[in-house]
């Protein structure tokens, strides 16, 4: 048995990377529906770095040099990641639902959810590839 | 279509992870790294672990949110390659030596761009072949 205690304490999510087929389609899709920038493109080990907010969503392909080394592409079911969370600033209803709707976006289910900060409404997003992303307002007093 | 969102993004709130031996896991993510339990519930099958501003949420695949999940993940075919965690202070070899002491598997250290500038960060294994880097923060050397 090691030391009690770590040397370290964590401060939060930094990143998580996504492995991918269609790297232009999932751009689409965090950049220009959901409102991702690209931070950077390392092509050397083709990984697409994209801004959402104060943290990342890494995006690499199968193909790639890092998506090589984790095999095939994911199937549809048996994932690791069930699904993860974006906080975004605010949660209008009528307006998320018209914008989801007009986008053709799948909503896979919706309604209050806990989350970091307290327990607020949520929307689940199916992004093109089949990942599941929660969009997650802020937490309602109520 | 488009148009702009109504929404801003301000950043991940926390990543749902499809498991097998839920004690293992959260021995892994609590006792060696230092999360806390933040709230289970059983019910739904859903046990979250607060690691700083955010949290990792341990699902079961036998447990019934886990379960419309199909199978337990295979050893590749992820569709999470990995993910980021940001831990201060960063000492490399503390943090391989209290790691070894609990039989973590160690990968390498890798200097990348994380959120925040580029930096060392170690990648390692959680109990269920899960790679978790352990990131330090920027290092002016790199920036």
């Amino acid at each position: 048995m090691g030391n009690a205690t770590p040397p370290f304490e964590m401060e939060g999510l930094d990143h998580l990377v996504i492995r991918c087929v269609d790297l232009d389609a999932m751009t689409h899709f965090y950049c220009d529906l959901l409102g991702c920038t690209i931070d950077r493109h390392n092509k050397e080990v083709d990984l697409l770095q994209l801004r959402a907010g104060r943290q990342l969503i890494d995006l690499i392909t199968v193909d790639g040099v890092l998506g090589r080394k984790g095999g095939a592409a994911p199937g549809v079911e048996g994932r690791n990641l069930d699904h993860f969370a974006i906080r975004i600033d605010r949660f209008d209803d009528e307006a998320l639902h018209a914008y989801i709707a007009e986008n053709n976006i799948e909503i896979v289910e919706e309604g209050p959810r806990y989350g970091a900060d307290g327990t607020g409404p949520s929307v689940y997003l199916r992004d093109p590839e089949g990942n599941v992303v929660e969009l997650k307002g802020p937490p309602d007093p109520a | 279509m488009s148009v702009k969102a109504p929404f801003t993004m301000q950043g991940l709130d926390h990543v749902v992870i499809r498991c097998t031996d839920l004690a293992a896991m959260k021995r892994f993510y609590c006792d060696v790294l230092g999360g806390t339990i933040q709230e289970e519930d059983a019910e739904i099958g859903l046990y979250q672990v607060r690691v700083g501003d955010h949290i990792i949420d341990l699902m079961p695949v036998d447990e019934p949110s886990g379960r419309k999940g199909g199978p337990a993940p295979g050893k590749d075919g992820h569709n999470m390659d990995h993910f980021a965690i940001q831990v201060e202070p960063y000492d490399d070899d503390a943090i391989r030596e209290y790691l070894s002491g609990h039989d973590v598997k160690l990968g390498s250290t890798i200097i990348r761009g994380g959120a925040e500038g580029e930096g060392p960060g170690i990648h390692i294994k959680d109990p269920e072949g899960n790679t978790v880097e352990l990131k330090g923060p920027p290092d002016p050397a790199y920036n």
